[in-house]
């Protein structure tokens, strides 16, 4: 085994207290040079007789092929699953278009959230005559009766609207998802 | 260094990294062996100068070759396969440093067999002090100086070596040396040689 000794210029600058230290430290390390015991390898390599063959890394398999037919034969899988791929969205979207176009109504799966707002509109039939009597008589049950419906009724009439409104709202979180698609490039800060 | 235990398709001389390589990541153990014949001197000698015992430098070198061996698999063949090893054996034995409890430093023993021994007591003691001071001057340094320098003069690599298994650029390990042996200047770089 040679040994690299240190030569000042390796730092392609001349200073003799970086040199003293640089010698200092090619004196400890000459100094330490026993040889490893008798014995060594032989218990190095029982340890690695322990040991389950080593997996490859990807990039190292596809580096190892070395017949051409091999390496075609991957390349030619690789294209296809890109094709299938894209084939595969093309016909996504194109069911999404056919969808849009046709029906709006299929949207209507925002339905789970006018139910719940729906159940508040029977409870609006009542309002009217029981918000009145509390301002008409000094009746028990009117106090604990009328806050309710009060606050119950002013969703109720804007459910309608709101059930609208949901339906248009998907269109511009479309959009902003499309707009964070290509621009995730986080890689600048490399 | 002659191998004797491996078939004469393996010949310490003349097998180059790639060869190795492919054969070691196939699962040829024998290549593999081959490797620590070819090694296990470098590997132990950085450890040793790291570690300061020869028990320890034993113990991380057989683990620096285990764990070279479970990450052959992940290795791209940037730089060569030697400058590669020993950065693993430089890690493991700062790790090993490390774990190290405060009171074992203490106790710590000249080691009884090296080259400078001139057979006055006195002398080694004081020898053993400035191998000690050496060491610890070195693993006291931040990282990456620590592992520029401990490659460099521990591990023997050269300064192009150890930009390929560190894969910096040759600048930037020049920088970390250099500022590396300024940082070792008041310790280290006095008149005092202890050799």
């Amino acid at each position: 085994m040679t040994r690299h000794h240190y030569d000042p210029s390796e730092l392609d600058r001349q200073d003799s207290e970086l040199d003293s230290v640089a010698e200092r430290l090619e004196g400890y390390a000459s100094a330490t040079r026993t040889e490893p015991p008798i014995g060594l390898v032989d218990r190095i390599m029982a340890a690695i007789d322990e040991e389950p063959a080593p997996r490859s890394a990807w990039w190292t398999r596809v580096a190892a092929w070395r017949r051409p037919d091999q390496g075609l034969a991957a390349a030619a899988v690789v294209i296809a699953a890109i094709t299938g791929a894209l084939a595969v969205g093309e016909l996504v979207d194109q069911a999404r278009q056919r969808n849009v176009g046709s029906s709006p109504s299929p949207r209507v799966e925002a339905s789970p959230s006018v139910a719940p707002s729906m159940t508040p509109s029977p409870t609006l039939a009542p309002s009217p005559s029981e918000s009145a009597s509390p301002t008409v008589g000094p009746s028990p049950p009117g106090p604990t009766v009328s806050p309710t419906p009060e606050d119950a009724s002013t969703p109720a009439p804007t459910a309608t609207d709101d059930d609208d409104d949901e339906i248009e709202t998907p269109e511009p979180s479309e959009s902003e998802h499309d707009n964070s698609g290509p621009g995730g490039g986080g890689d600048d800060d490399d | 260094m002659s191998t004797g235990m491996w078939p004469a398709t393996w010949h310490d001389e003349g097998v180059d990294d790639g060869a190795l390589i492919a054969a070691m990541r196939s699962g040829d153990r024998q290549a593999f062996g081959l490797l620590v014949e070819r090694e296990t001197r470098a590997v132990y000698h950085a450890c040793l100068r790291i570690l300061g015992r020869p028990q320890d430098a034993e113990d991380v070198t057989q683990e620096s070759f285990v764990a070279a061996y479970r990450a052959i698999g992940t290795f791209r063949g940037d730089g060569s396969l030697r400058g590669w090893l020993l950065r693993i054996a430089t890690r493991q034995s700062y790790r090993r440093l490390a774990q190290r409890r405060p009171s074992q430093d203490l106790d710590s023993v000249p080691e009884p067999r090296l080259a400078d021994a001139s057979g006055e007591p006195t002398q080694l003691l004081v020898a053993a002090e400035a191998r000690e001071s050496v060491r610890r001057a070195v693993a006291a340094l931040a990282d990456p100086y620590r592992e520029v320098v401990a490659m460099r003069f521990f591990a023997d690599l050269s300064l192009a070596e150890v930009a390929e298994a560190t894969g910096r650029p040759l600048n930037t390990v020049k920088t970390h040396l250099r500022r590396g042996l300024e940082r070792l200047r008041p310790t280290l770089g006095d008149s005092e040689s202890g050799r």
